[in-house]
């Protein structure tokens, strides 16, 4: 069973690939802001796997509820922040498909 | 039996992840993003901790677990929500098939997005836009 806690917690460290992808290349930056918030929430989750696999579950339980706070606080400062900027997707053409 | 059962809901909650991630990874446009990446990840959040909750036979670790799940499905929306609102207020474009903007209809223009001209490409009618239905929601 700790061998299953560890190849669900590998799956889910290949998965957030898939969100840093598109906060790398993302076209805009609130691309970039969801692509944060998706491996925030994939972290969440794997803090639970860590703390699985090292027997310290009672103390990463709490570990993860900060930082399921820390990505909520972080994004809304975030958005905040980028309402106040004006003609962000000027240079932006209108990509189709 | 809470082994299997926990076992269940971690590859149940692996494979919406991985849903979550392709719709982030894959969707054409930042409001399909925002909605895919929002309730996939909520809820493979909600099932993998949810497997590790039952998995452990202690009852205070359950109810942490419950909180943090309370917690992510309150707090996720509101984020997905700012992101879009300012998204609209900047004036991201939409998809090319899309086919209604009802922000603009009730708020005049946003800054520097054009209405919806699903009907100018024709491979959009595979995917059911194209034909504009009308907004019956105006009082």
């Amino acid at each position: 069973m700790d061998l299953f806690f560890l190849g669900s917690a590998i799956f889910l460290t290949l998965l957030m690939l898939l969100p840093l992808y598109r906060a790398i290349v993302g076209p805009t930056v609130l691309d970039r802001l969801i692509g944060v918030n998706a491996i925030g929430s994939k972290t969440t989750a794997l803090l639970i796997f860590i703390g699985v696999l090292y027997h310290r579950v009672d103390m990463f339980v709490d570990i993860s509820l900060a930082y399921a706070m820390l990505n909520f606080i972080a994004v809304l400062a975030a958005s905040r922040y980028f309402q106040k900027r004006k003609g962000l997707y000027d240079e932006i053409e209108h990509r189709g498909s | 039996m809470l082994d299997i059962l926990s076992a269940i809901l971690m590859l149940s909650g692996a494979f919406v992840m991985f849903l979550a991630g392709l719709g982030i990874l894959r969707m054409p446009d930042l409001f399909i993003r925002i909605s895919a990446s929002t309730k996939g990840a909520t809820l493979g959040a909600a099932l993998l901790l949810l497997a590790v909750g039952i998995r452990f036979h202690s009852l205070d670790l359950l109810v942490k677990v419950i909180a943090i799940i309370l917690f992510i499905a309150a707090t996720s929306p509101i984020s997905a929500h700012m992101i879009g609102r300012i998204a609209f207020i900047i004036g991201a474009p939409l998809w090319r098939c899309s086919i209604i903007d009802e922000f603009q209809e009730h708020h005049g223009p946003a800054s520097g997005r054009a209405a919806p001209r699903a009907e100018l490409y024709p491979d959009c009618a595979t995917a059911g836009a194209g034909k504009r239905r009308d907004s019956n929601r105006k009082p």
